[in-house]
């Protein structure tokens, strides 16, 4: 024979703010026998206690006028003036729930708990504006906060992520913003029902929204469980650098130009077509220019990160430490490149995430890196480029020369669904100019 | 559109005022003097009246005067005192409005039925 148990554990079958639907859930478990237990909410779980016999108990909720969470006063318990008034009446306080603490009545003929619908409507008061300070919160740290952090920047940051880092997030700030907005919304319908004098519908059909709501809260299970996994992995890769792949190892040709394209292009303008064709008179030339490329042997650098997402066609982090010299000459390029490549599934999402680039780079707010360094424009250098550009005929949508707050000279440019954002940080002086480096990163992305 | 809070005095509102002025007293002694003077008309919640007495509180229109274990005294305050006759005014306009209201009623309804019966050359009945 199965053994009787004498505890039941439910989900509730609606949100915490659905009076109606609650009082009415709670009061239909009495009639088949279960009530609910003393502090019975928890972990978003209800305990009920088997009744002796099943009995006709009237649930009520009655909106708290002080926040519930147990670091509150009196642990965010009801005030005991207000529990023993009511215990003088017939109602006992059994268990708070969101913003709302639950009294039960065993006798049928008690006067009701609440008797005058806009005094209820005014005890709402407190509730709304609990939960709207809980949304001003919520909006400055899902949203002002991260936007700040980039300077408003939605489109580069979005580029710059994976789809899922996207999706995760924005599921997050919805889930975080939404939950607060819904129950503003329910607390206000009820509050103008109870000030036109209309009374709760205590025995309101819980069961119609009870799937959808179950499905929410599966939703919201299985949500978390991938945020969590999803935080703990991007912490470990963050750690362990586990997206970052060696150069060395990396065989596809980038799709822009890197320091060995850099030399190439400088020995070409030094030797001018001898050095493209190579052959006939010209071979003496083409032999002298020859370029000899070599990675440096530093462990920090001469990385790559790739990815791809719904933004995105491709797009690139790379940091390159070479140096590359003609065969039988001099040094011609030796230093660091450091490059954000992102080709744009369309040219205006490049343009808009261009610019945030740039506003990322002039708003610097962090107070501890303001010893550092400060924007700032270097026009000169950008007529020079721009001169060299023009008599190469080549065009870009957007170009921008700086010295950014770490001191890098740094280029930004675009070109129809591509964009680069790089600097390059020589090793000596007698080395490759902007005008040349910059040449051809916007050379490569034509 | 719906009122603003404590515009208006609700029923329960004035009747916890009214329950106050008579002497300091607690939650439980206002609703009993409540019932009572209304013959049981008016029936006060204990959340009814716990909201009431807190949101008085709050406004000002009442005091604490005594603390006796978990039991609370309340007074009426000046403030109290404003809103209550504030609201007396507000209703005796009412009455007095619904009673000017309903003579000119009955005075039309009589000049109408005095003059159906010269119509019809009925004499009027008395009283009339």
């Amino acid at each position: 024979m199965a053994k009787e148990t004498n505890t039941l554990h439910r989900l509730p079958p609606c949100p915490a703010y659905d009076v109606e639907a609650t009082e009415s859930w709670l009061t239909d478990l009495a009639e088949e026998g279960w009530l609910l237990q003393k502090d019975g909410f928890f972990g978003g779980f209800a305990s009920f206690e088997r009744a002796s016999t099943p009995c006709s108990v009237r649930y009520r909720l009655e909106a708290a006028d002080k926040n519930t969470g147990m670091f509150s006063d009196n642990g965010g318990d009801p005030d005991p003036e207000a529990v023993e008034l009511s215990q003088s009446y017939g109602w006992e306080y059994v268990a708070k729930r969101g913003e709302f603490y639950i009294y039960r009545s065993f006798r049928p003929g008690t006067r009701e708990l609440n008797t005058d619908p806009e005094v209820q409507a005014l005890g709402l008061q407190k509730a709304l504006k609990r939960q709207k300070e809980h949304l001003s919160i919520m909006t400055f740290w899902c949203l002002v906060y991260p936007l700040a952090k980039v300077r408003f920047g939605i489109m580069g940051s979005l580029l710059a992520m994976t789809t899922l880092q996207a999706l995760i997030l924005t599921l997050m700030a919805v889930w975080l913003l939404g939950s607060p907005i819904l129950t503003i919304r329910h607390l206000r319908g009820l509050q103008k029902k109870l000030q036109k004098g209309e009374p709760l519908n205590h025995g309101k059909d819980w069961t119609k929204k009870a799937l959808l709501h179950h499905g929410k809260r599966a939703l919201l299970a299985i949500f978390l469980v991938v945020w969590v996994c999803f935080a703990f992995t991007t912490f470990s890769d963050s750690v362990m650098d586990a997206d970052e792949i060696p150069l060395a190892e990396w065989t596809k040709d980038p799709p822009f130009a890197t320091i060995e394209d850099i030399a190439v292009l400088m020995a070409e303008e030094r030797f001018g077509d001898d050095a493209a064709g190579g052959s006939g008179s010209g071979g003496q030339a083409a032999d002298s220019a020859a370029v000899l490329y070599r990675l440096e042997d530093l462990s920090f650098l001469n990385t790559l990160r790739y990815q791809k997402n719904w933004l995105s066609r491709e797009s690139y982090l790379w940091e390159e430490a070479a140096s590359a010299r003609l065969a039988r000459g001099s040094e011609l390029i030796a230093g660091c490149l450091s490059a954000e490549y992102h080709e744009a599934r369309a040219p205006w999402i490049a343009s808009w995430a261009i610019r945030d680039y740039n506003r990322f780079a002039r708003w610097q707010w962090n107070p501890f890196l303001k010893h550092i360094g400060t924007y700032k424009a270097l026009s000169e250098k950008q007529e020079a480029l721009q001169q060299k550009l023009d008599a190469a005929g080549i065009t870009l949508d957007y170009l921008a020369v700086f010295i950014d707050e770490y001191g890098f000279t740094t280029v930004q440019m675009q070109k129809g669904c591509k964009l680069i954002s790089a600097h390059f940080t020589p090793y000596n002086r007698n080395n490759a100019d902007l005008t040349d480096w910059a040449f051809a990163l916007a050379n490569s992305i034509q | 559109m719906p009122k603003k809070s404590m515009e208006t005095l609700t029923e329960s509102m004035f009747y916890v005022l009214m329950a106050l002025r008579t002497a300091p007293m607690c939650g439980t002694d206002a609703a009993e003097f409540i019932e009572k003077r209304t013959n049981g008309r008016v029936q006060m919640g204990p959340a009814t009246l716990y909201t009431i007495l807190a949101k008085f509180e709050k406004e000002g229109y009442i005091r604490e005067t005594e603390v006796e274990g978990r039991k609370r005294t309340y007074a009426v305050t000046p403030k109290g005192e404003q809103a209550y006759a504030g609201e007396v005014v507000r209703l005796y306009r009412c009455v007095m409005d619904a009673e000017a209201v309903e003579t000119v009623s009955r005075k039309a309804a009589a000049e109408q039925e005095h003059k159906t019966h010269a119509a019809g050359n009925e004499p009027v009945p008395e009283g009339v």
